[in-house]
């Protein structure tokens, strides 16, 4: 057979105790597109910091075109030509797009830099990829799916051989998903080789030409996509068959427990993005809103939950007029939320596993009384490590050490654990393995039928016709379709979702 | 009205991040980051002696165990300790809540000329005066940080810029206010009338300068080690400084922490400069701070903003101070390689990786 293009031979990563990443093998071949899979947790993304530059392995070597490598930075592996879109973004909050693509790289006049030729570079790229961003806009103010698409950008403006892509496609939308496949095959074509982590089977499986599983460090299969069917994947990548998801009932709603009521939001640039939504959840219910991503749901939430100050409309939460109030009167009122940016709101990546999830309790006799105790908090956090499976080496890690699914299971269990009344989730199962996704989503159901209120914002179009009681597509920050008898087919809310604009 | 202040204050902290950066990798670092930071401060400033001196091997001994000689040094060095981790206290609790008053050490010069006119003029019981004088001393450093803090929680305005700032201006105003009105006529120098010993605080090693602050130190550390570890507000302040935009979802009042925590870091700042009228000099001499305040910043990076490893580092620097002070007295090293050794530690301890694994 032909030699590799690149190749990893043993590598072995421990943290402390415990062994991220097993002796693991793996090779790339020029000219396809390699899927890595595996649950949260099981090393996907330290192997990649590994192959480039941002961790050192214990053992085990790298090798491009049959040469050993050592890869001590990012900086060296972009010298041999590996490039990474991460999964936690790596952006300069304070820099504009621009600054941030060439970082490192400034097209410059002697000691100064042509930032008009970066801008126009970006703004090339950005159109010949199909990817929609502003080059002067500083990266502080874009919206998670903005700084995704910029987090792409730079890796595509590199000349790189082999590009790594850590969950790319979690914050994009389906048209920009599916032009950056377009994008991304190309690179396959012209001899690139690719290696796209991604928890999507069905996104794999239009793409990829090989797939690697990882679970629990250690490389379980390997072979190429068309000899493993999605049912084998789904069983390698948990371990064990998949539970057959069985329909779920509908609720029996009771008294309403959130109203909002024409509802206008205007974003940073003061233009409105939300536009006169009005709609009720009631006790026992779980309404989906439905919409492509970048639609006004973002605003909608923000000004739902507190964070944002509607510039018009009320907001009843449990009979408590909250449109406008601070965010701490919203969560006495009964609020649990579930926010769409996980790393900027809903944790302190400085801060223990046990401190992000206590900190939900602090008002509680749970952890609270007139001086907390780290006992009880120890306790709280590791009973709702094990109710949620949140895999931490112990409550002690640091939120940012844990991988990014067990992250966003670590949120879900201080805001649903505590049984909010009105549960308002934004992209809840966003970087989930397939098994966590089914647990969060009968989470939700479960809430549900102990009498939660549950606003679903999600553009995931089978998350929210499985198990929401109604479905709201919003398009262009209107409701423009509602689906309250019965649930959705997927063709019917796509139509909905599409033609947003009658 | 607090909702947008609270994303101000967001907004606030997210325009300097390369030192919001610093201090939130600086609580959870651990103390051996700090050791190694010491430990490689002092061979630096053993590589200078060997260029400064013809003997360092006599000037490296006197500057590491110099205090140690006899039991005056060390009482000096406690006193200066006690100072030392009072106004790194004062660093820690604006650090924590994302704070950065660098400016400590106008608060204490300050609060020490406050509890100097105090003492002097207040007739009355020792004790009683002590603490009239400490408390005014509090407030004046409190005062002395309220503009920073109108303009920081009102107008966004770095407060790193304004504190500083306000150094120099305390230093200038607090000299204006001695040659106009407090001086001792009867003494050549800038400094006020020496204090009556009943104005002392009582001393615990005499004749060394040891006295009484030492208990206000180590009482002000379980305080604060209660607060921050204990407490639900100490808990709030925190992650209202460590990522404000989590604070609020939280539904914590930013603001108000942030706010609160500033006047206690300038109130705390004063009272250092209180124990340092009151427990060394005696009067309000001018220079009486070998920058207490400035050190205080240092002391606190060391020991990583927390109330024990702040007490550790307070002896362990002072220890140092009071070396130096020896050392020049052996040696023709000069007294000012404290400054250089404290410039290298913020450069060690500000700098990420010391000593620590890389990690992603
Ligand atoms: N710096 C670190 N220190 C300690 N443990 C770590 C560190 N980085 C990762 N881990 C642990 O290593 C394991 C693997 O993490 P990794 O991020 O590679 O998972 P992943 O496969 O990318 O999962 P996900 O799909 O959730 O992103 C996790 O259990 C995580 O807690
Ligand atoms: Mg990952």
């Amino acid at each position: 057979m032909d030699q590799p293009l690149l190749a990893l031979k043993g590598i072995v990563k421990t943290f402390g105790p415990m062994t991220a990443v097993d002796s693991v093998d793996l090779e790339i071949r020029a000219g396809r597109i390699h899927a890595l899979l595996g649950e949260n947790g099981a090393g996907k993304s330290t192997l990649m910091n590994c192959l480039f530059g941002l961790l050192r392995p214990d053992s085990g070597s790298i090798e491009i075109e049959g040469v050993a490598v050592e890869v001590t930075s990012p900086k060296k592996a972009l010298e041999l030509g590996i490039g990474m879109v991460h999964q936690h973004f790596k952006l300069v909050p304070s820099l504009t797009v621009a600054q941030n693509v060439a970082l490192g790289r400034e097209p410059h006049s002697g000691p100064f830099v042509k930032t008009k030729e970066a801008e126009a570079t970006v703004e090339r790229l950005s159109r010949e990829y199909g990817l929609d961003v502003d080059p002067r806009s500083r990266v502080r103010s874009l919206s998670v799916g903005a700084q995704q698409r910029v987090e792409i950008l730079r890796a595509l403006a590199q000349d790189v051989r082999i590009l790594v892509l850590d969950e790319p496609t979690a914050v994009l939308t389906p048209a920009e998903t599916e032009r950056f496949f377009e994008v991304i095959k190309g690179f396959a074509a012209r001899g690139l080789a690719v290696i796209l982590i991604s928890h999507h089977l069905s996104e794999v499986r239009r793409v990829a030409d090989e797939v690697t599983v990882l679970r629990q460090g250690r490389r379980v299969a390997h072979s190429a996509i068309e000899e493993v069917t999605n049912t084998q994947l789904a069983e390698l990548i948990i371990g064990r068959a998949q539970p057959i998801v069985s329909e779920v009932e509908r609720g029996t709603p009771g008294e309403t427990r959130l109203s909002i009521d024409g509802l206008d939001v205007r974003d940073g640039r003061g233009l409105e993005i939300v536009h006169a939504v009005s709609f009720t959840v009631r006790a026992g219910e779980i309404v989906g809103v439905l919409g492509i991503a970048g639609n006004g749901q973002t605003e909608m939430v923000e000004a739902i939950t507190g964070l944002r100050r509607p510039a018009s409309g009320s907001v009843v939460i449990n009979g408590i007029e909250t449109a406008g109030e601070h965010t701490g009167l919203v969560r006495r009122a009964g609020l649990g939320h579930v926010p769409e940016d996980r790393n900027g709101r809903g944790l302190a990546g400085y801060w223990s596993v046990q401190d992000n999830i206590s900190i939900g309790y602090l008002d509680t006799p749970e952890v609270g009384g007139r001086l907390t105790s780290r006992a009880r908090m120890g306790a709280l956090a590791r009973r709702l490590m094990i109710d949620f499976d949140v895999r931490a080496n112990s409550p002690q890690q640091q939120a940012r050490r844990l991988s990014g699914g067990n992250a966003q299971k670590m949120v879900l269990a201080r805001e649903l654990s505590r049984k909010p009344d009105v549960v308002v989730c934004a992209e809840p199962t966003r970087g989930l393995d397939i098994a966590a996704t089914a647990a969060v989503r009968s989470r939700l159901v479960e809430a549900r039928d102990l009498g939660a209120a549950v606003l679903l914002v999600s553009s995931e179009i089978d998350e929210v016709t499985q198990i929401a009681d109604r479905v709201l597509v919003i398009s262009s920050g209107r409701i423009v379709a509602e689906f309250d008898d019965h649930r959705p087919t997927e063709a019917e809310v796509g139509r909905a979702m599409l033609g947003g604009h009658e | 009205m607090t909702e947008p202040q609270d994303s101000e204050t967001a907004t606030a902290a997210r325009s300097f991040p390369g030192l919001v950066a610093t201090a939130r990798r600086v609580v959870p670092l651990g103390l051996f980051q700090s050791m190694v930071a010491i430990v490689l401060g002092i061979v630096i400033c053993f590589v200078i002696m060997l260029f400064a001196t013809a003997d360092p091997l006599v000037a490296f001994q006197a500057f590491t165990l110099g205090t140690f000689r006899n039991a005056y040094s060390i009482g000096s060095m406690i006193a200066i300790a006690s100072i030392l981790a009072v106004t790194a206290f004062a660093s820690t609790v604006a650090f924590r809540a994302g704070a950065f008053n660098i400016g400590t050490e106008g608060q204490l010069v300050l609060g020490g000329l406050t509890a100097a006119i105090i003492a002097e003029k207040l007739p009355g019981p020792g004790g009683l005066v002590q603490v009239i004088a400490l408390l005014g001393a509090m407030a004046a450093g409190a005062l002395w940080i309220a503009i920073p803090t109108v303009l920081r929680v009102r107008y966004r305005t770095n407060e790193i810029l304004t504190t500083l700032m306000a150094n120099y201006i305390a230093a200038d105003l607090a000299l204006f206010l001695v040659n106009q009105y407090f001086r001792d006529k009867g003494s050549g120098a800038v400094e006020t009338p020496p204090l009556d010993e009943s104005r002392w605080l009582l001393q615990i090693l005499p004749p060394s300068a040891a006295n009484i602050g030492v208990v206000v130190a180590l009482v002000l550390a379980g305080v604060l080690w209660l607060w921050f570890d204990r407490t639900r507000a100490g808990k709030r302040a925190e992650v209202s400084g460590l990522q404000p935009a989590f604070a609020e979802y939280l539904g914590i009042h930013s603001v108000s922490y942030l706010r609160n925590s500033m006047l206690i870091s300038g109130a705390l700042a004063g009272l250092g400069g209180g124990l340092a009228i009151l427990g060394i000099s005696h009067a309000y001499i001018d220079g009486f701070s070998p920058q207490y305040g400035f050190l205080g910043i240092t002391v606190a990076l060391i020991g990583r903003l927390r109330p024990v490893g702040v007490l550790v580092s307070a002896l362990l620097y002072a220890s140092l101070i009071t070396g130096a002070t020896a050392m020049q007295a052996v040696s023709d090293v000069p007294y000012s390689l404290v400054f250089v050794l404290q410039g290298i530690l913020i450069l060690l301890i500000t700098s990420q990786r010391i000593g620590g694994r890389r990690t992603a």
